[in-house]
């Protein structure tokens, strides 16, 4: 049986790809950490509908992903009425990474693509992880990346030339 | 390249084939130009993704929540509450032999508040702490 404090062991080495992941769908630090805290604590009421033969990685990232997608709904919610605050919130932070290079290399991507790469790269998760997170098989996962991944290749060529 | 999935030369940069395909994998792109000029492609862009992740990577502090702290059990504070009992009885009676009854007991009460104490305090350390 996996206990708490089992759980909060095997998520510590996690946090800093999970801030990763966070951070490259909700473009601040802080609303990342928020996403994390929630998975960190929606999981841990969760666990007892883990089945441990399952990827232990793919399944907390999922629910991360969740908690994700549930900060972007809310965001885009306050986004028509708050606009300006929220763009010097953001364009505030302090060592953001550069998000124009990545929303360039993200464009070039079909919708199913996007996020295998973002839990390939940002999360660090395996093919088996990455099929969990998504519900699909390790080959769809291995045959969409390397799709993927030629379509960013052919784009950073675009932009060498 | 007939023998080989072009998706397997993804599979092979991020270490996800057996040991006995990625051989035969390495050694298809040692052999072949076109294939090794795929592969790196791939791996340029493969470099370029993980450093755009790495910048992006960040520590975020999670914060559990804390444990109900489970009470004093009844008997330690029985215990706890018979030391200065005896302590006053000891004074009342006078008596030698009371007095070493009362105080072996109150030594006893102390020692059995004492690991109580330390056990109560190694419960409430444990969960969640990461």
């Amino acid at each position: 049986m996996f206990g708490a404090s089992e759980y909060a062991r095997a998520l510590k080495p996690l946090l800093p790809q999970a801030g990763g992941y966070a951070r490259s769908l909700l473009r601040n630090r802080h609303d990342a950490e928020d996403a994390v805290q929630t998975a960190a604590l929606r999981g841990l009421e969760r666990l007892s509908g883990f089945d441990e033969a399952r990827p232990f990685k793919g399944w907390w990232f999922a629910i991360l992903r969740n908690c994700c997608a549930d900060i972007l709904r809310r965001s885009r919610r306050v986004r028509l009425t708050n606009l300006s605050s929220e763009i010097a919130a953001s364009s505030s932070e302090a060592e953001a990474p550069d998000w124009d290079s990545l929303d360039r290399a993200i464009e070039a991507l079909a919708e199913h693509h996007r996020e295998i790469v973002r839990l390939r790269y940002f999360a660090e998760l395996s093919y088996g992880e990455i099929a969990e997170a998504l519900s699909i098989p390790p080959g769809t996962v291995m045959s969409r990346l390397h799709l993927a991944r030629k379509a960013l290749a052919a784009r950073f060529q675009e932009e060498a030339e | 390249m007939s023998d080989l999935d072009p998706a397997e030369l993804s599979a092979f940069l991020d270490g996800e084939l057996n040991a006995a395909r990625a051989a035969q994998v390495a050694a298809i792109i040692a052999a072949d130009e076109r294939v090794r000029a795929e592969y790196e492609m791939l791996e340029q862009a493969d470099a370029r993704w993980r450093s755009m992740a790495l910048s992006a990577a960040f520590r975020p502090q999670v914060r559990w929540p804390i444990p109900k702290e489970p009470p004093l059990p009844v008997w330690a504070a029985a215990l706890l509450f018979f030391i200065p009992i005896a302590s006053i009885a000891e004074k009342i009676a006078g008596a030698i032999v009371a007095s070493f009854a009362l105080n072996g007991l109150a030594l006893l009460a102390l020692v059995a508040c004492i690991v109580a104490a330390a056990s109560f305090r190694n419960r409430s350390e444990k969960p969640l702490s990461i």
